[in-house]
């Protein structure tokens, strides 16, 4: 009979109760139990060090209180014991965020994305202070705290906004980094990057070189010299940006209105992204001289095509019902153009805008490089990789400076996007 | 049924539009020819409302539109208030109003309401007290700073009706404005729209696909039929205005109603 069959045994239905509430309450509670143990081991571990021990020494804190303490004349134990502090304290405020996280679960039964999305955090934190190579077991710790905390992320309810994406993401990639090099260690560096010359540094590493004088005791540390780099860049990426926007943005608005000119002229628009931006990069320098606007003139023809498009696009985008209304009204050109079209278009505009962005970036530094612009991020990009079999680390750190300017300004555009659109309706 | 010859001459001199012997087809130097009007003849006078009602395909619309100078006729002769449509479209002579409310989404009510008199170059602050009195005629005064998208559907269609009448016209087009809307929103706006003509005065042509809509507005009520689009026969509608709720229940209206209907299965069975 039907009915029989849709009753299920009571036994299975106690069972799956049983694996459900485990899987509600259980797990979440024993992986927040072992979260906080894991930060309150790490807690006693790091106030416990010694002011010899290399795990305090080549951290980040120690390695940049010790730089500190070199410029001031200060004395090193109590720089030392500075940084000590410092990394018992940030290991003590994850112990902290893990307690409440425990606090939480144990009060309302369920554990919000927001607590954990510290936890994750603070762990990402100690990832990049904590040295990989040293005596102590900080370093394993600190991994499998990570990945408990992203194994935790995925059995939680809660809304998981666009920040705890972006840091997961982060975590995530961050995490697969440091396992990859120690799954390479174990099997004897067979694995691709994981060997000399080509090895791939600790995240701590990179961070700890980032907060190390750029040149042995030298005065500035390198991420302010690689900031400076990225600023020079930026000058002359923002003039090829913005160059580069004028100029797709009224080919657009040509296009739009001749279809003559869109047969004609579209097409090598088309064909001049084809041509590899490295072959015509010296090109150009040769024929403009040494200096910014070389290196602006390859930004912009970076720029200009994908403005270009998706002006042309947008403009094209009101429906005919629209574009009839400005037709009863015996609208001049201008005024569908400027009260209808280009309105129209701003969305797919900005779009290009938040592409362009980032390829204006790219642009500068591809320029840079045949222009011998030796302030910028292509010659820091050259030096470090010049020099990596000794120093790796400062590669990945310049790269990361890098992309960090192209996320900059592609936040940047998107902030100006929702500036501009505050008024219209929310598209997502 | 026949037109009544003596329709088909020279334009009266009250007639605010006078349609004669226009035909339009579509597509006419290709193969799929569309044969969508086929000598309509028509006038319409000065304050007249005038519906033209069919099933989907008689070129109702299409016959809108070529008053309105969005389409050009394939033959025939047009004329709105004695002149050539073209002349009269750069005129501002007619408001138009659409299916959909056409709203642009990045301006204000207020801002939309506006938007024709900007591109006539009206001053700005002729612009704002344009505005402000033609939101009030709807009824929607306390809505202008709001946005397109926070309104319903009955809303935005008034606030493009108020868009159409911002400029005074003497003659509005409205293309089906209330088609996609719900029964009772339909009723409700139908008897709004009275509301302002009643107030505004002037010549409205209006089309629907809706036989009560239709009697309930109209002095008179153009019957058409499609492939190819014709006008097969204009009913005059003798109920008293002002009209309201009452009208729908009176007898008159119930015979109007059946009238339109028969004559409307009459030319589809041939």
């Amino acid at each position: 009979m039907l009915e029989s069959e849709m009753v299920a045994p009571a036994g299975s239905e106690f069972l799956q109760t049983a694996r459900g509430a485990w899987a509600r309450r259980g797990l979440p509670i024993s992986l927040a139990v072992s979260l906080l143990a894991i930060a309150l081991i790490l807690t006693g571990a790091h106030f416990m060090l010694p002011l010899t021990e290399p795990a305090l020494v080549e951290s980040t804190p120690g390695q940049l209180a010790l730089w500190v303490a070199g410029r001031n004349g200060l004395e090193q134990n109590s720089a030392l014991g500075a940084a000590r502090l410092a990394l018992g304290g940030m290991s003590l405020l994850l112990a902290a965020i893990a307690g409440l996280d425990l606090y939480l679960l144990a009060q309302k039964g369920h554990l919000g994305s927001g607590a954990l999305l510290w936890t994750i955090v603070g762990f990402d934190v100690l990832l990049l202070s904590v040295p990989a190579v040293s005596g102590s077991a900080s370093y394993p710790l600190v991994l499998s705290g990570l990945t408990l905390a992203l194994v935790a992320l995925f059995l939680i309810a809660g809304r998981i906004s666009r920040t705890l994406g972006m840091i997961v993401v982060i975590s995530g990639l961050l995490l697969f980094w440091e396992v990859y090099i120690a799954l390479g260690s174990a099997t004897g560096n067979v694995l691709p990057l994981t060997d000399f010359p080509w090895k791939m540094p600790h995240w701590q590493d990179i961070a700890e070189q980032l907060l190390q004088p750029a040149r042995r005791n030298g005065p500035t540390l390198l991420v302010s010299i690689l900031a400076e780099a990225a600023l020079f860049t930026w000058r002359e990426a923002f003039v090829g940006f913005l160059s580069g926007s004028l100029l797709g943005f009224s080919l657009g608005i040509l296009f739009a209105h001749s279809k003559l000119l869109e047969r004609a002229v579209l097409p090598y628009a088309i064909a001049s992204q084809t041509v590899p931006i490295l072959a015509i990069a010296p090109l150009i320098v040769s024929a403009l001289g040494a200096g910014w606007l070389p290196v602006a003139v390859i930004s912009a023809y970076l720029t200009f095509f994908p403005v270009t498009i998706n002006t042309l696009r947008g403009l094209l985008s009101p429906d005919p019902m629209a574009l009839d209304l400005m037709q009863s009204y015996a609208a001049p050109r201008w005024a569908v153009l400027w009260k209808l079209r280009v309105p129209a278009a701003l969305p797919y505009v900005f779009t290009a805008l938040k592409v362009s962005a980032t390829a204006s970036v790219v642009g500068a530094i591809v320029g840079e490089l045949p222009s011998s612009r030796s302030d910028g991020l292509a010659a820091a990009i050259l030096r470090a990789s010049g020099n990596y079999a000794a120093e790796p680390e400062k590669l990945w750190a310049t790269i990361l400076i890098a992309s960090l300017l192209s996320i900059l300004f592609f936040v940047a555009m998107s902030l100006l996007e929702r500036w501009v659109m505050k008024r219209r309706p929310i598209s997502e | 049924m026949q037109i009544p010859k003596s329709e088909m001459r020279t334009p009266k001199p009250q007639s605010v539009v006078s349609i004669q012997e226009v035909n339009k087809t579509f597509n006419s130097g290709g193969r799929e020819r569309v044969s969508a009007l086929q000598d309509i003849n028509l006038e319409v006078g000065a304050n007249e409302f005038v519906s033209l009602i069919g099933p989907s395909g008689c070129g109702k619309s299409t016959l809108l539109r070529l008053i309105a100078d969005l389409l050009s006729p394939t033959s025939g002769r047009l004329l709105i208030n004695g002149k050539p449509p073209y002349q009269a479209r750069l005129d501002r002579d007619y408001g138009i109003v659409f299916q959909a409310a056409t709203l642009y989404e990045w301006r204000s009510v207020s801002q939309n309401v506006q938007l024709p008199l900007e591109i006539m170059g009206f001053s700005a602050r002729r612009r704002a007290e344009r505005a402000q009195d033609m939101l009030k005629l709807v009824e929607l005064e306390q809505f202008s700073e709001h946005y397109p998208w926070q309104l319903s559907g009955g809303m935005q269609q008034r606030v493009a009706i108020a868009r159409a009448l911002a400029f005074e016209p003497a003659l509005l087009l409205m293309d089906e404005p209330f088609g996609a809307l719900d029964e009772f929103t339909r009723e409700r706006m139908n008897m709004e729209l009275l509301q302002i003509w009643g107030k505004t005065g002037g010549t409205v042509i209006f089309v629907t696909h809706s036989i009560s809509e239709a009697v309930f507005l109209s002095s008179r009520v153009v019957v058409m039929t499609p492939r190819p689009g014709r006008i097969t026969r204009i009913l005059d509608i003798e109920l008293p205005r002002p009209r309201s709720f009452e009208t729908r229940q009176d007898e008159r209206f119930f015979a109007s109603v059946t009238e339109v209907r028969e004559s409307l299965r009459e030319a589809y069975l041939g």
